[in-house]
């Protein structure tokens, strides 16, 4: 534990929820493509996170309470998915160049599954939860030069 | 003797009468700090030491702001803030201990 631990946590987190943003800019950006490398439309995509920890997580009955998991260090991005699961949003436009030639969804344009509404509340959610972290780096600052009046 | 039990519960056993005593296989990472200040190096070397990573800071904050200035993509604006405000509180903890250091030694000279 250093002075810095609250500091470097913090940062993580900015930098997660940073990320998470492009991401958003990203899904937003390309509400309305329809032709992709892979074929189809575009699919959103979603940051997965999980926890930075100093050592692996296990649990021992044999050790004392100070070797067990201690605190984390901050969250790391694991990947970067994309949404595969939901279907892609279906609109009659038979002149479009993206549209399906055959079958019984014929003359319909596969739109991406981007949510607008969704997208622009987890870009609150974001910039929330960056906020949050940067109001840590100032609390843990504060915090710091309290103690540096310690007996002056 | 301390109880079996007691030991790899807490890992902290009190004797009747004295100090706290902490097993040691237990607390590796605490005893070799505790080494580590009892037959490290002398005063002067710690406090180069110490000063070249508030140095280290220093110098990655004016990197890290130079790159902001010629390439503004390549880094994170957070990335710089913090490591501004990594250096101010590294400086401060400095200047404050060698205040204490001076006031101290004004107080020896002064005595009569």
């Amino acid at each position: 534990m250093g002075i810095y631990t609250a500091l470097n946590t913090a940062s993580s987190g900015l930098t997660a929820e940073r990320t998470r943003l492009d991401v958003i800019a990203d899904n937003l950006a390309n509400v309305d493509t329809t032709r992709t490398p892979e074929g189809g439309p575009f699919r959103r995509s979603r940051v997965v996170f999980r926890p930075r920890v100093s050592q692996p997580y296990w649990r021992s009955p044999f050790l004392p309470k100070y070797l067990e998991n201690q605190i984390g260090r901050g969250v790391r991005i694991v990947d970067i998915q994309k949404d595969y699961m939901s279907k892609p949003r279906l609109v009659w436009d038979p002149t479009h160049p993206d549209a399906i030639k055959t079958g019984p969804q014929k003359g319909y344009v596969e739109y991406p599954n981007v949510n607008v509404v969704s997208e622009m509340v987890d870009m609150i959610s974001a910039s929330r939860a960056y906020e949050a972290n940067v109001t840590i780096i100032n609390g843990a600052k504060s915090m710091f030069l309290k103690a540096l009046e310690v007996g002056r | 003797m301390p109880g079996f039990y007691n030991t790899f519960t807490s890992g902290v056993f009190r004797h009747k009468t004295g100090p706290i005593q902490v097993e040691p296989k237990y607390f590796e990472r605490f005893d070799r700090q505790k080494a580590g200040q009892v037959k490290g190096k002398g005063f002067a070397e710690t406090l180069a030491g110490a000063l070249g990573d508030v140095n280290d800071m220093q110098m990655n904050a004016y990197n890290l702001t130079q790159k902001f200035i010629t390439e503004p993509g390549s880094v994170d604006v957070h990335d710089l803030t913090l490591g501004m405000a990594k250096a101010n509180l590294s400086l401060s903890i400095t200047k404050a201990i060698f205040d204490r250091a001076l006031r101290a030694y004004n107080e020896i000279i002064n005595i009569r």
